[in-house]
């Protein structure tokens, strides 16, 4: 079999909801359908058969209802959070090497962990703890504020949002470890741990949006990122523009502030349209 | 069950392709290329999706297993309301086509 093949059947093995003669008709049918194609004819059925596996796993696990996508939206949201937490956290720790910092980046790695595998109210406490090791650590830190309530917005959303179903173990330990991304980021330069998050969010909330169009429940994702986003930091950046604005005319923070409150609202209509799709004929 | 918004081209494609009698996937993507002069072209990942959607809302129905000298393959029918959804809206945009075709003050073949 060719690594196209193998790919194919990759994707179609983890069709959910589905018998497994579906799984092995639509794989007989990809591959009939691209034996004399090009490479872009392959990729393009490669990108629709990966279009299919989100939108199923998504109705398997909600029934395509609403309240079930929101909700485990909010918690897959909340995950990739303490993930982009973790990671700054992770950066925070290799600048200044100090004990409290490693023990919050480390509370905050295996939160990820046992929030893949749908340990909520434990990866909830040890998101908690984590963040809370991390701010002890420096307190006075710049951006220490934003990270604070972001840690609190992603424990509410552990707690308040439906686990979907549990993440193998390797697959909860290699996504717990990618947290570890914070250091390389850290010797780059790429600043405090508040800023190294706030990158990785913003970049998480696209990716999430973008497969969104698929899975709903990835743009409700998006939306709970990026609403908690303009929480941590966009409110106080609001009084910081007004102020600004009113003594010398300068607009940027505002602007900032315009733009991610548009992005709250186009990640929430993205994810309604995302329902949407799902029963269109 | 029934959606009141009109149906998207492909399903009304695959759809039409289901009208003469049970099929599978891949016989079904060939047709609906034909059909349309290769101007819609469905991946599987498309069709299976749209298959999905149309048997969960009772449109079309799973016919059994069968092969024509190769693999075993799937095939699937149009149910009762799947040849209704498919009349009103053959029906619908004949009548559309027909008001066109009287204001351009056009006859219609």
């Amino acid at each position: 079999m060719s690594a196209y093949e193998h790919a194919v059947a990759w994707v179609t093995e983890r069709l959910e909801g589905v018998d497994p003669s579906y799984r092995r008709d639509v794989e007989l049918t990809t591959r009939e359908l691209t034996a004399r194609s090009g490479l872009r004819a392959r990729f393009l059925e490669l990108f629709a058969l990966v279009a299919l596996a989100l939108r199923l796993r998504s109705r398997a696990r909600t029934g395509d209802r609403r309240e079930q996508i929101w909700h485990q939206g909010a918690y897959i949201g909340s995950v990739v959070l303490v993930l982009a937490l973790a990671a700054g956290a992770w950066a925070s720790a290799e600048r200044t090497a100090e004990a409290l910092m490693l023990i919050g980046a480390a509370g905050l790695t295996a939160s990820v962990v046992l929030g893949m595998r749908g340990n909520r109210l434990a990866a909830a406490l040890l998101a908690a703890a984590g963040g809370a090791a991390h701010i002890g650590a420096d307190a006075s830190a710049v951006g220490s504020g934003a990270f604070a309530t972001a840690c609190i917005a992603a424990v509410a959303g552990l707690i308040a949002g439906t686990p979907p179903r549990a993440s193998g173990r390797v697959t909860a330990l290699a996504i717990g470890a990618s947290s570890l991304a914070g250091l390389p980021l850290a010797v780059a330069g790429a600043g405090d741990a508040a800023v190294v998050a706030g990158t990785l969010t913003v970049v998480a909330s696209l990716v999430l949006l973008a497969l969104g169009w698929f899975d709903p429940r990835l743009a409700a994702a998006a939306t709970a990122l990026i609403f908690t986003r303009l929480l941590a930091t966009g409110l106080d950046e609001l009084g910081q523009a007004l102020a600004v604005l009113s003594r010398d005319g300068g607009g940027l923070l505002l602007v900032r502030w315009a733009l991610m409150s548009t992005g709250v609202v186009v990640a929430w209509l993205a994810t309604n349209r995302s329902i949407r799709r799902t029963s269109r004929l | 069950m029934s959606d009141p918004r009109p149906l998207r081209e492909p399903t009304f494609l695959v759809l039409t392709a289901l009208g003469s009698g049970p099929m599978h996937g891949y016989g079904i993507i060939k047709a609906v290329d034909e059909m349309s002069d290769g101007r819609v072209v469905l991946r599987a990942g498309t069709l299976y999706g749209a298959l999905e959607r149309l048997e969960s809302q009772g449109y079309v129905a799973f016919d059994g297993e069968g092969s024509e000298g190769g693999p075993s393959r799937r095939y699937y029918r149009l149910t009762k309301e799947g040849s209704n959804l498919l009349a009103d809206e053959a029906e619908r945009l004949a009548s559309n086509a027909r008001l066109a075709f009287d204001r351009l003050g056009i006859e219609s073949a």
